[in-house]
């Protein structure tokens, strides 16, 4: 009962609840990774918006650069002044149409910038790399020095790793068509392009890397200057710190590819107050060796409003609580009410019982009587009495028990006894009724030891089992009533011919107001705990009472009761 | 012949009468260590050019100032240093006028622009904006000075005095942080005409980043033991600023016929053939700038001149606002007799060229230490210190000594180890600057 009610419990409150906790989870979680992953929508925008600046910044000085380098004549002296005016110029050169280079020339070797010039820039020149409009051509021909090709909206790159020390070199060409022709005229009055191309190159050397600016001439020349870095880099900061950089709550870095160095940051968030990166991107060419990264700060990631969905749900988990606790409040009460019904039915019963034994023994005087007087019809209406009346108190007997059983507190009191006596003795008492009703009754004892155990419970039991085969079996028209003995058991089989109980209803037959048949229309009656209580009585004495299976229809009863012969009364020795 | 000299004088007085109005120039001086040299003998000497700047006159109207302070706030300024910085700057202040630019930046892990470059007109607002600094963080020195060129580049003016001010006493950990980085940062903006000056604050700061920054772009630098220094400090570097005298100066040495060029001392110059080129950014009132050219001269024959060097200093000068072109010519006679060659040699020009080798034998001996060959640097220091010793006994020139005891006393401190050894490396940097550029406007003098 505590069980059942407890796993009800669980099922109607618990379930559900743990079911909307889950939903509740999985929600939350939903909308989290929704937040997060616009948020980082949001953030990738923003590096996005980074990238456009610095790339706007790289167009500017691009164009800066070409115009420079197109208003410098290709002398020595003029590429030697180069850069001792321009902050991002650190050293000027000239390639002829072969790629070698004339200035500065190798005459001028020796001296003390040349010659720092040709160490920086050494594996350049040595990677065999050709500026100009072949590396927009390379890629119909990659098997020049191009092993991988990058594409973006105006560039065309071509990345070449070189053999030695240097990690990578990455060379940029713009589109010539992306490029505001410039134009000189010239004494003819034909407008010429003095550009043919012009782009980047970086490779690396020393502790990062370096850059250099070509420019195609129309000659098929070369002109480039070697980028001083540090002023580029000082540059981009100043763009990336200015006030139309995208703001961030975090902290948001330009760093070399490796991550090892922060060129600049910038953001809200103090530094040691992020995470770790969530978003990063390399910048667009020819930038591409550095890299953007956003660092959100400790608090920034998107908090879901859990309040409502926790509300929610909490108001429906109270409501459910709410809803058991009056099932259990109002089932309760139920309950007490039915433990007051049969309470006042055991009450009722137990006043019944006096009246009822009264009527019995005045019945039996009554008959000892008419026998005497030889008054035939009334012995027999007092024999019908004193049966209905027997039957009367066996069902006071039955309701009484059950009622003990219900508030637990029914007990056996074993004692010696002989169960053949004791059968034989209730055999006898039904016999009449039995054989009235055209019954066969077979008895076959064979247990007259006496052992201990309870008579009137042994009693009750088969008083409940002949009822229910007078009751039902009726068509059968036998009983048969067996004991057998071993040393361990005892055995009581009453078995009928009756219609027999149907096999689904086997398992509950013995459960409480169970009943095989409930059509009154038979004119068949019953309690329906005839059954519950022997079986109860047989479990109190270590023994069992279950239902076998008849060949050929019918029912058969078994009771087996344990043979105790410490208990209480002696060995069954001194019993014949 | 007395006529003569009196109509002489008379045009003289009267061109000087004529070009009165005109401002005071740099005075341009060409002298070699040894005016005469043997003849038939090849032989190597020092050409020193030398700059003076003129006098400003109080009523003379001085260049326009526009200058950057750019100032550390990383964790480690907290307390008196950051709270000394924002009263030297704010002092400092005060010594500027309408004409004039100022903004402040300070940095940490980020930069942040506390004042924009603003007029002087909101000289309380730009103070009290120096007082909400408040120090935490790392170092992004380079941001720094980045933000301060930005802000320079904002409010540039023909013929302005452009000045970052850089205020530090940490090692540089964000951005490009090697002193050959911010080096070539100095060097890129002095393109653009914008000084450095760096004040190391402390024995934490990077003395090579600092220095190298102000070197390449010809600002002070000044190794500051305690903050209670830097009112003075920020005085006198703003008593520097608001006396330029000329900007934008270029040295341009053409040698003559024969004449090799060997090397400039002390300076970033640029060597091709026969033309040595070296630039500066300023010149300051009565400062005394040189360049030191190392030239060999070919042999000839006794009573000719050999015509070493022809000079020409070009610059802005800062009164005038006009370009000035000044020319001079350095010629040696060879003679035959050795003594006279002695006699007549320039004993400042050797001075000066000792103080720099001197200079030089002790960079060798740092680096030495640096590299932690700890007992040839020893060795070499004892070297450089002797020789200067040496140097100035024989030149009879108390400076030489006083630099041989210097660097004496560093070896010493070297010789200690830990906060003495880098005492004597700031110090020695510090040194360095000074006599290889003789911006020596932060010294008391």
């Amino acid at each position: 009962m505590r069980l059942r009610s407890t796993l009800l419990f669980v099922f109607l409150v618990a379930v559900p609840l743990a079911l909307m906790a889950w939903i509740g989870v999985m929600l939350l979680r939903q909308q989290q990774a929704q937040a997060r992953n616009s948020w980082i929508a949001v953030i990738e925008e923003k590096l996005g918006a980074a990238d456009t600046l610095l790339s706007q910044e790289m167009t500017r000085l691009e164009s800066d650069l070409d115009s420079l380098l197109q208003d410098t004549a290709l002398t020595d002296e003029e590429l030697h002044e180069l850069p001792r005016d321009q902050p991002f110029v650190r050293h000027a050169f000239l390639l002829n149409t072969r790629g070698k280079m004339i200035i500065p020339s190798s005459a001028d070797a020796a001296m003390a910038d040349v010659t720092a010039f040709l160490r920086r820039t050494e594996s350049v020149w040595e990677s065999g790399v050709r500026f100009g409009a072949a590396v927009a051509q390379a890629k119909q021909e990659p098997a020049r020095v191009a092993q991988q090709q990058q594409e973006t909206q105006n560039w065309q790159s071509q990345m070449n790793y070189s053999r030695n020390s240097s990690p990578s070199q990455a060379t940029y060409a713009k589109k010539a068509d992306v490029r505001p022709n410039v134009k000189v005229s010239g004494k003819t009055g034909i407008a010429e392009p003095v550009i043919a191309a012009s782009g980047w190159h970086v490779w690396f050397y020393g502790n990062g890397p370096q850059m250099i600016f070509w420019q195609e001439r129309a000659d098929k020349q070369i002109a480039g200057v070697e980028i001083e870095m540090t002023a580029l880099i000082s540059l981009l900061v100043n763009r990336l710190s200015g006030a139309d950089a995208p703001q961030a709550r975090g902290l948001m870095q330009i760093t070399s590819a490796d991550g090892k160095m922060i060129l600049h940051q910038w953001g809200a968030a103090a530094e040691n107050d992020v995470l770790p990166p969530i978003a990063q991107r390399a910048c667009s060419s020819p930038l591409g060796m550095w890299r953007l990264a956003y660092l959100p700060a400790r608090n920034e990631s998107p908090r879901v409003q859990r309040a409502p969905l926790i509300a929610g749900l909490g108001g429906a988990g109270l409501a459910l609580v709410a809803v058991a606790l009056l099932f259990l409040r109002e089932s309760t009460r139920d309950i007490r009410e039915a433990r007051r019904r049969v309470s006042f039915v055991n009450q009722v019963s137990h006043e019944l019982k006096t009246p009822l034994t009264n009527i019995r023994l005045y019945a039996e005087m009554a008959q000892q009587r008419m026998e005497e007087l030889d008054d035939d019809t009334a012995s027999r209406h007092l024999s019908v009495v004193e049966a209905e009346t027997s039957r009367l108190s066996r069902l006071i007997h039955n309701v009484l028990t059950f009622g003990q059983q219900q508030r637990d507190q029914l007990t056996v009191h074993p004692r010696a006894a002989s169960l053949d006596e004791v059968t034989q003795r209730v055999a006898g008492m039904w016999r009449p009724g039995l054989e009235a009703k055209g019954f066969t009754v077979e008895c076959t004892l064979h247990a007259p030891n006496s052992f201990n155990f309870d008579p009137d419970a042994v009693e009750q039991i088969i008083g409940n089992l002949l009822s229910n085969v007078e009751k039902y079996a009726g068509s059968g028209r036998f009983v048969s009533i067996a004991t057998q003995v071993n040393e361990k058991h005892a055995r009581l089989t009453i078995e009928d011919h009756g219609p027999g109980i149907p096999a689904r209803m086997r398992a509950t037959v013995f459960a409480p107001f169970v009943r095989v048949r409930n059509d009154v229309t038979e004119g068949v009656s019953g309690t329906g705990i005839g059954l519950s209580i022997s079986r109860n009585l047989a479990e109190l004495h270590g023994g069992s009472l279950s239902l076998e299976d008849v060949a050929g229809g019918g029912s058969r009863f078994v009771l087996v009761l344990p043979i105790k012969q410490d208990v209480g009364g002696g060995p069954p020795t001194h019993l014949l | 012949m007395k006529t003569q000299s009196i109509i002489l004088a008379l045009v003289a007085l009267a061109t000087s009468v004529i070009a009165e109005p005109s401002a005071p120039k740099v005075r341009l001086s060409a002298d070699l260590a040894h005016p005469r040299i043997i003849a038939g003998k090849k032989m190597t000497t020092y050409l020193k050019v030398g700059l003076t700047g003129f006098d400003l006159e109080a009523a003379a109207k001085r260049a326009p100032v526009n200058v950057a302070i750019v100032i550390d706030k990383s964790g480690s300024m907290q307390g008196d240093k950051i709270k000394h910085a924002k009263e030297a700057a704010k002092q400092a202040l005060d010594r500027l006028g309408p004409g004039d630019t100022v903004s402040v930046i300070a940095f940490s892990d980020k930069v942040e622009v506390v004042a924009p470059a603003s007029s002087l007109n909101e000289r309380e607002a730009v103070k009290s904006a120096i007082d909400r600094i408040t120090a935490n963080g790392s170092t992004g020195l380079f941001a720094g000075v980045s933000k301060g060129s930005e802000e320079l580049r904002k409010n540039k003016q023909q013929n302005q005095v452009s000045r970052i001010i850089l205020l530090s006493d940490g090692i540089a950990n964000v951005g490009p942080s090697s002193p050959q980085d911010l080096g070539r940062l100095g060097t890129a903006l002095s393109k653009e005409g914008i000084t450095v000056t760096t004040l190391g604050l402390g024995l934490g700061y990077n003395e090579d980043l600092m220095t190298e920054l102000a070197l390449r772009s010809d600002g002070n630098h000044a190794f500051i033991k305690n903050s209670e220094e830097l009112a003075v400090i920020f005085q006198r570097e703003f008593g520097d600023i608001l006396s330029v005298v000329a900007q934008r100066i270029n040295v341009r040495i053409r040698c003559g016929d024969g004449i090799r060029p060997v090397r400039v001392l002390g300076r970033e110059s640029d060597i091709r053939g026969q033309d040595v080129t070296v630039t500066m950014n300023q010149l300051y009132a009565k400062q005394e700038k040189y360049v030191l050219l190392e030239v060999e001269i070919p042999e000839g024959a006794t009573e000719t001149d050999a015509t070493v060097a022809d000079v020409q200093l070009t610059c802005i000068n800062a009164v005038s606002k006009s370009e000035d072109v000044i020319t001079t010519r350095a010629v040696a006679r060879r003679v035959s007799d050795a003594s006279l060659v002695a006699a007549s040699a320039n004993k400042s020009v050797l001075v000066d060229a000792a103080k720099l080798i001197g200079t030089e034998k002790e960079a060798i001996a740092v680096k030495l230490n640096d590299e932690g060959k700890h007992e040839e640097a020893m060795k070499a220091y004892t070297t450089a210190a002797a020789w200067c010793l040496e140097q100035g006994k024989l030149l009879q020139a108390p400076v030489l000594e006083k630099q041989g005891y210097d660097q004496a006393i560093r070896q010493g401190q070297f010789k200690e180890g830990g906060s003495e050894a880098i005492t004597a490396r700031k110090g020695w940097r510090d040194d360095y600057n000074v006599n290889n550029t003789q911006n020596d406007g932060l010294r008391k003098k």
